[in-house]
């Protein structure tokens, strides 16, 4: 929406202008310089080199859950963002790519740098096995059929595969290594998650620009007008969830070697659909969604309800309910703020914060006309 | 005349108050811990731990809060640790993890990466085990948990002992116990096939491993090779209780907890399968919150499905008030007003774990000479070395370290109280009813069925594994 807004008086005047990911050279400064700080931040944290305490080491594991999480949810993004199709079996896409990957390490040896892209590709290819029914279906049946793997792939894991995967048990993953590089520690593994989820971010928005991704635009806004225009709407219907899954294999490849242990607990129904929820908070469609959405939602569950909200209504709750047990009301409020909040903000923010964050950039570069 | 009856009142507040105090100031005999050397008075000892609270934990993890609550409440107005308040509050010592994976790690990398770092830590699930083992060893912070898998407490080659610390038996080794008392009453159990029925995951799998089965099939016990799991949301099981029984179970086995054991009881009665099949479990199939979930449905005799259940009872219960440390548990339940819901399992090791914090930090502290130089691997040491009785509920050893899980078992069956309370009920006709609020309870017991006794070391490669 904002690629076409731009302060008065800037205007393109070549192609690599007009299609550069950053029009102006404050857009660029702002987003290189908060690359780089972002790429600083393990170096003030107690465990980094400095042995600077500035930032909380805990904030390190948070920005990489989050990282992997909007490589995952990007994915989805293409899916359902773009292509208007849906999937409910993203986290057992992500435990393929888990297992995958941790098998090809523990039993054929291979380093993460060779089993990284491999187990990408192979979860791209069990996505588009699942991806077929979009051909026939759609919709709410189109999201049965993706729920099926989500029953088929663990169950699969658990079980026939159990001599390779550990079944129910959890399975220990080897520290990625570069040479004589070792990633062993939360903050050297920071180097290896989020530039990777940042170049998964470039990648989803490049891909959106290209013959392929405008493909996926017009089979989501109408997929008959797309296929009276030529374009194969199942090929390309395909490659998304093949893309998606992509996606969602090298978050769980990631996920597996950051934990150094895997387990099938951890990519449950409930992860897909907390997925889903993260894209919809974030914004679909939108390719700074996923990153709104999930750090949205990550922030919110694991460290601004638990951390600072429980403890604060812990103090005055009790005595505002005297009628219910006060050792129990703080304790089991994280799920009721959660779910609270997520209502209201759906009701106030249907089309989701990266839409938001859309409005408010266009508002800022036609100031002092934005009202 | 006002004065006066402001000093009268003040006199009846004084002697109201005075022995109170006066009581609350020193533990009773029978707590006995290790004396102070160093005087921790002004300072506070943090109790932190994360679980499900929230989740299909809930019914068990809940009284734990208050356990904690009113064990800490306790020890602190009887001078705490050396004069150390013991501490635990929502948020900074203690977080809900909704029984989900990510929000585990996300509580432990917060408690893990606070300055200083705990010196203990508690946790209540295996899931939540499994994926820390390895993070706990890394940040050298050991951790207590009630009872665990085989690869939360020993890895994956289920060879290294870690950094975790169970108080009850392992999961294998409850049913390997279990198998040995079916053994030995042939008359209670002629035949006996067992049918695994349990909750998927690393907890509701824990028991059902080749090792138990070995030594269950060495004791002349069957487990079938066909186990069947059930999620906790699930509220129809019956294909899953057939198939057990079509493949010759007359023992079902379950390792869940709460409502999963009372549904197993509920599906043998509605299948009509009373008196075939007999229902058996691990420790928390003991567990209150099963004695009142299975009130939903009741037997031919009136009474709850629940009775009649047998499975591991690895610590003292509530109705041993002989024990001095239960009559106090109970003496404090009755105190704080606690429901008969949160007198269950978790709120007397609640208990347990207070006091094992005072009597670890005590020797600790006695050992390197301030709190501030307690470090989990100091706290670890002592932990490998000490032989204590925390209340008496259970003995805390790990044998010198060369164990993670305390061995000590017996096998308990759940009944409801008769009507004069002095054993168990035979039919509803002869129970005792208790009314809470508008409701009616009958009142689960258990009654052991064998004394202590070490249970089978079912490790792989563990001393009783059948060769």
């Amino acid at each position: 929406m904002s690629a076409n807004i731009r302060p008065a008086g800037v205007l393109d005047t070549d192609y690599a202008q007009d299609i550069a990911l950053n029009r102006t050279r404050t857009d660029k400064l702002i987003s290189n310089g908060l690359l780089v700080l972002l790429l600083l931040v393990p170096l003030f944290s107690i465990e980094g080199p400095l042995g600077l305490s500035i930032i909380p080491q805990s904030w390190i594991g948070l920005i990489m859950r989050i990282a992997i999480f909007v490589i995952a949810v990007q994915g989805l993004n293409i899916l359902i963002g773009y292509t208007g199709q849906i999937s409910l079996g993203h986290a057992a896409f992500m435990a393929v790519g888990a297992y995958s990957a941790a098998f090809m390490a523990r039993e054929l040896g291979f380093s993460f740098w060779v089993a990284l892209p491999v187990a990408a590709l192979f979860t791209g290819l069990i996505g588009l096995i699942f991806g077929l029914p979009s051909l026939r279906v759609k919709g709410f049946y189109l999201a049965m059929a993706t729920l099926a793997a989500q029953f088929i792939i663990p169950w699969l894991l658990r079980y026939p595969l159990e001599p390779y995967t550990n079944g129910s048990r959890p399975l220990d993953v080897p520290f990625p290594t570069l040479g004589p590089l070792s990633f062993a520690s939360e903050n050297a593994m920071f180097y290896i998650v989020v530039p990777m989820a940042v170049l998964l971010m470039l990648a989803a928005r490049n891909i959106m620009r290209t013959r392929v991704g405008r493909a996926f635009i017009s089979i989501r806004d109408n997929d008959l007008a797309a296929e009276l225009l030529g374009i194969n709407v199942f090929t390309y219907k395909l490659q998304a969830f093949f893309l998606s899954a992509l996606y969602a294999g090298i978050a769980g490849v990631l996920l597996a070697y950051n934990d150094n242990s895997l387990s099938l607990d951890k990519f449950t129904l409930r992860l897909s659909i907390e997925f889903l929820a993260m894209l919809v908070i974030g914004g679909a469609g939108f390719p700074l969604g996923p990153l709104f959405g999930v750090s949205f939602v990550v922030l919110l569950t694991q460290d601004i309800i638990p951390a600072r909200i429980v403890p604060v209504l812990g103090q005055w709750l009790p005595g505002l309910l005297p009628f219910i047990d006060p050792i129990n009301i703080a304790s089991s409020l994280s799920p009721l703020l959660f779910g609270s909040i997520l209502v209201v903000f759906l009701i106030l923010n249907p089309r989701g914060l990266a839409y938001r964050w859309e409005i408010f950039k266009i508002a800022w570069k036609i100031r002092p006309y934005s009202h | 005349m006002r004065k006066l009856v402001l000093f009268l009142l003040i006199a009846v507040l004084a002697l109201g108050v005075v022995p109170t105090l006066a009581q609350g100031e020193t533990f009773p005999d029978f707590i006995q811990h290790t004396a102070c050397e160093v005087d921790l008075t002004g300072q506070t000892i943090p109790i932190y731990h994360l679980g499900d609270l929230s989740g299909s934990y809930a019914f068990i993890t809940q009284p734990l809060l208050a356990g904690l609550s009113d064990a800490i409440a306790y020890y602190n107005a009887r001078g705490g640790v050396c004069g150390a308040t013991l501490k635990s509050d929502v948020g900074t010592e203690y977080r809900d993890t909704a029984g989900n994976r990510e929000e585990a790690q996300a509580a432990y990398d917060f408690f893990s990466t606070l300055d200083p770092k705990p010196d203990l830590l508690v946790l209540y699930a295996s899931a939540d085990a499994e994926l820390l083992r390895a993070q706990v060893a890394e940040d050298e912070i050991p951790a207590l948990i009630s009872a665990g898998s085989v690869p939360g407490l020993y890895g994956e080659d289920a060879a290294t002992p870690g950094w975790i610390y169970a108080s009850n038996p392992l999961y294998a080794d409850q049913l390997g116990s279990f198998c040995q008392f079916v053994a030995g009453n042939a008359e209670m159990y002629p035949e006996p096939t067992i049918g695994y029925i349990s909750w998927p995951g690393a907890f509701g799998e824990a028991a059902y491993t080749p090792e138990t089965i070995s030594y269950c099939a060495a004791q002349g016990v069957t487990i079938l090779d066909t186990p069947e799991y059930f999620l906790p949301t699930a509220t129809d099981i019956t294909t899953n209780v057939q198939n057990l029984v079509d493949a010759g179970a007359n023992i079902l086995y379950t390792n869940s907890l709460a409502s999963g054991p009372a549904l197993v009881a509920k599906t043998i009665i509605d299948l009509g399968l009373e008196g075939e099949v007999k229902l058996a479990g691990v420790n928390w199939a003991l567990d209150t919150s099963v004695g009142l979930l299975g009130q939903r449905t009741l037997g031919a005799t009136g009474l709850p499905s629940t009775n009649g259940l047998v499975a591991s009872l690895p610590f003292a219960w509530w109705t041993e008030r002989q024990n001095p440390g239960i009559a106090l548990i109970n003496e404090q339940a009755d105190a704080n007003q606690r429901q008969p819901q949160a007198r269950n399992i978790a709120y007397l090791l609640g208990w347990g774990i207070v006091d094992t914090y005072t009597e670890l930090y005590i020797q600790t502290v006695n050992r390197v000479g301030s709190l501030d130089a307690v470090t989990g691997a100091e706290m670890k040491t002592t932990i490998e070395g000490i032989s204590y009785s925390p209340l008496g509920l259970y003995n805390f050893d790990y044998q010198g370290g060369s164990t993670r899980a305390l061995p000590d078992n017996r096998i308990a069956m759940m009944a409801y109280l008769n009507a004069e309370g002095t054993g168990p009920a035979t039919s509803a006709a002869d129970a005792m009813l208790l009314d809470v609020g508008d409701q009616k309870f009958f009142v689960p017991i258990a009654i052991p069925l064998t004394d202590f006794a070490a249970a089978p070391d079912l490790r792989p490669g563990g001393a009783d594994v059948p060769q």
